[in-house]
């Protein structure tokens, strides 16, 4: 069994209840029987241990069992890492988050944000420039093609951003070149911003986002089957939905990226495996460092885990969760209730649409990850993997 | 003598002034004499010890005196044991508050929003799906026949969906079919919620929310007079109100069944006792267990217990006393001003409608139960024993 680097302890010395914890093995089976997924796998540390990790159900239908070093896609737990690789040139003097985008980015010194006016559309100009920070909460005024049918996310959608035929800079130019859904600042938009992030990280540093990552993040770290890609030498590893139909209805192709690909995406490109992603989760939950290495300040962490959305900002958006706000690259948690699932104030997180999660709550000294591929039922899974971790805490 | 779940300590001992503690015995009898109710029976527990428990007054007119094991009608505080119950299933992956109860309920799914339009109701769609969450927070747009008048409480009231001799099932297929007072997550609405709650409770375990409670609830934390009917057995221990007026021009049953009824009511249905309200309101007080018996984990409590109502949603109904939220089964103390009565942040309690209060304060780890049968000075007795119990700590 690996050790992925973290020790173990039994549980109950870490304040958790023990049957409780082994209660979510059982459920999850159960859960994985009604295939809701083909297997999930799962990891929950406190106090810098590992008190639970368990692997359920197979890597793919009809497959072998579902393993500790099963690949996944996280799409959207890509940009936690993207957003730390940004805090890292910061903490270097190489970037403030006030920058202007257009510093990096010419091109979005001209972007106009699109307004719907009865039958017509018109465009205004940015009242203010997009801002680095902007791009981290997403509050740049950016929007998905696919989160919605208003108007400037049809032309997303329909311009062809992120299809991987072309380069992270092509991509990022095209981008420029749409209305922005808001006026920077106005709304949380849940959105690109962390691709053009990706793609200022590449200028400051002048290597691709990918080649960034792995020097920055994953090699010192020991995050190794964390990439852009699987190879192909992985490829008995990898972790599927039910059915390639499952991605093929949202459009996403079922085929596996098995070498580095033209489009490196911040907002959604990684795969990774539990293991990997636990060790860049002990990194934040730790204050920044892991195993004597230092990736960020304790400062640094806290305050990309801190709300950064001001009161005026419009927080309705449906990927925002009640009584949360979001700080540099995470989702934070502000109260006890209100929200879908027991958690601490403080907590942050984010999930990926394959149906990946981590969560890292400063308070209990806690951080936990569950990764399946199932995007049918990824709120079903998050929401039920908190529950039954909250129910396990002591 | 009935027996309780907690040993006694001298009150002095857990940071009462004993003289005021003791006072509120000679004040209730004064109440007793005044003719506001035949009798009371309370209990004060701080620090898992009892501090004060006492009897006053007859269990009904003319009749022997109060007793610890008289049987009372709780009606609404039926309501946080029902939400308790229907967070057990939470916690074993069963059930998530995302949920629409459309799920479970199909006939929710084509439910109506009643709009007032002059003398016409109109009938609007549902902007969302009323959600678990909606229902244990009284968002869900329902609302009771007898708290008011509008064209929506007075169909609800002719409707009689609380129909005795119908089923749970039933009577919540009933309710589906009339209009919402206001669109999900909107207003807070006190509401017959609870009794649809019930409902799924019975759908996800497959049993009778009787014998879920039972099950669940009654048998492992020793509650042997809690029930909805009351055994002829018994029948000489239940305490009676000097009139049922209140409660019939309420449309409710003055008599409790002495046989289970076909209608087992989750918003008010059940009979207790101060020792059995005692028991629950231990495990609550003690972050949800008791003896060594698990109900919930102390972080589904604490979620419980917190407010769930967004800012947005309208809180000026007069059940919701100014100053307090709603979490998932309890109202919830947000400001130490503004309410009728001295308490601390955190508080969470529920009444019933002939009298009976309980609460738990988790900040003076304190916890008070009422039970008294008075329909009309039940909002006079809850807020003169809280500022007794209030002016009695050190």
């Amino acid at each position: 069994m690996s050790s992925f680097g973290l020790s173990y302890a039994p549980s109950e010395t870490l304040g958790f209840i023990p049957e409780r914890l082994a209660r979510l093995t059982a459920i999850m089976a159960r859960k994985v029987g009604e295939k809701k997924a083909a297997g999930v796998s799962m990891l929950i540390a406190r106090h810098g241990r590992v008190a639970y990790r368990e692997s359920v159900g197979a890597l793919r239908p009809g497959g072998p069992a579902m393993t500790d070093d099963a690949i996944f896609r996280i799409y959207s737990m890509t940009k936690p890492i993207v957003s730390v690789a940004a805090m890292m040139l910061v903490e270097e003097g190489r970037l403030l988050i006030t920058d202007p985008v257009s510093k990096f980015i010419p091109a979005f010194e001209n972007t106009k944000v699109g307004v719907v006016n009865g039958d017509k559309f018109d465009l205004a100009p940015l009242k203010r420039p997009i801002t680095v920070q902007d791009l981290m909460r997403h509050t740049s005024g950016l929007t998905y093609g696919y989160t919605g049918a208003s108007k400037v996310q049809t032309l997303v959608a329909d311009s062809g951003v992120g299809s991987q035929k072309r380069t992270l800079a092509e991509d990022v130019e095209a981008l420029a070149a749409l209305p922005l859904m808001h006026q920077p600042g106005e709304v949380w938009e849940y959105s690109l911003s962390t691709d053009v992030l990706g793609r200022v990280v590449e200028i400051v540093e002048g290597a691709k986002l990918g080649e960034v990552l792995s020097a920055r993040i994953f090699e010192p770290l020991g995050m190794d089957d964390t990439a852009f890609f699987i190879p192909p030498s992985k490829l008995p590893r990898e972790a599927t939905p039910m059915s390639p139909q499952v991605y093929i209805k949202f459009g996403v192709d079922p085929n596996p990226i098995t070498e580095p690909p033209r489009f490196e995406s911040g907002g959604g490109g990684l795969l990774s495996t539990i293991r990997d992603y636990a060790r860049f989760a002990a990194m934040l939950s730790s204050g920044g460092e892991l195993d004597g290495v230092r990736i960020l300040g304790p400062r640094t962490i806290r305050f990309m885990a801190s709300d950064n959305l001001g009161s005026h900002v419009d927080r309705s958006h449906a990927l925002l969760a009640p009584g949360h706000g979001f700080g540099l690259g995470f989702c934070v948690r502000l109260q006890y209730g209100l929200a879908t699932t027991p958690g601490s104030v403080g907590d942050y997180f984010w999930g990926g649409w394959a149906g990946t999660t981590f969560r890292v709550s400063p308070q209990d000294s806690l951080f936990a990850i569950f990764m399946t591929q199932a995007p049918d039922n990824r709120e079903h899974f998050f929401w039920t993997f908190s529950n039954l971790l909250n129910a396990a805490i002591l | 003598m009935s027996s309780f779940a907690l040993p006694y300590a001298p009150s002095e001992t857990l940071g009462f002034i004993p003289e005021r503690l003791e006072r509120i015995t000679a004040i209730m009898a004064r109440q007793v004499e005044e003719k506001k109710a035949p009798g009371v029976s309370m209990l004060i527990a701080r620090h898992g010890h009892i501090a004060y428990r006492q009897s006053v007054g007859a269990l009904r007119p003319g009749g022997p005196p109060m007793s610890d094991d008289a049987i009372f009608r709780i009606y609404s505080m039926t309501k946080p044991i029902v939400s308790v119950a229907a967070m057990m299933l939470v916690e074993e992956g069963r059930l998530v508050i995302t949920d629409p109860v459309a799920k479970y309920i199909p006939a929710f799914a084509h439910t109506k929003v009643g709009v007032v339009n002059g003398d016409k109701l109109d009938l609007a769609p549902l902007k969302r799906p009323i959600t678990v969450q909606d229902l244990m927070r009284h968002t869900s747009g329902l609302t009771y026949g007898f708290t008011g008048a509008s064209p929506v409480q007075k169909l609800v009231k002719a409707a009689n969906v609380a129909d005795a001799n119908r089923t749970a099932a039933e009577n919540v297929e009933a309710m589906a079919a009339l209009p919402l007072m206001h669109q999900p997550g909107e207003v807070w609405e006190y509401s017959l919620s609870t009794d649809v709650l019930g409902r799924i409770v019975e759908i996800v375990e497959g049993a009778s929310l009787g014998e879920v409670l039972q099950n669940r609830l009654f048998d492992p934390l020793g509650m042997i007079d809690t029930a909805f009917y009351t055994p002829e057995s018994k029948l000489d221990r239940r305490a009676d109100p000097f009139s049922f007026d209140v409660m019939i021009a309420a449309g409710a049953d003055a008599r409790a069944s002495t046989s289970p009824p076909k209608f087992e009511s989750g918003g008010g249905g059940l009979l207790s006792t101060l020792a059995d309200y005692t028991s629950f309101a231990a495990m609550l007080s003690f972050g949800g267990a008791i003896n060594g018996i698990r109900i919930l984990s102390p972080r589904t409590l604490a979620f419980m217990s917190s407010d769930h109502l967004d800012a947005s949603v309208r809180r000026g109904h007069y059940l919701l006393w100014p100053g307090h939220g709603f979490g998932l089964g309890f109202a919830v103390r947000t400001d130490l001003g503004q309410a009728p009565t001295a308490g601390s942040v955190g508080e969470f309690f529920w009444g019933g409608m002939m009298g009976t209060a309980f609460w738990v304060s988790p900040r003076d780890s304190l916890f008070a139960v009422l039970m008294v049968q008075t329909p009309e000075n039940r909002e006079y007795f809850r807020v003169l024993y809280r500022n007794l119990i209030s002016t009695a700590l050190a």
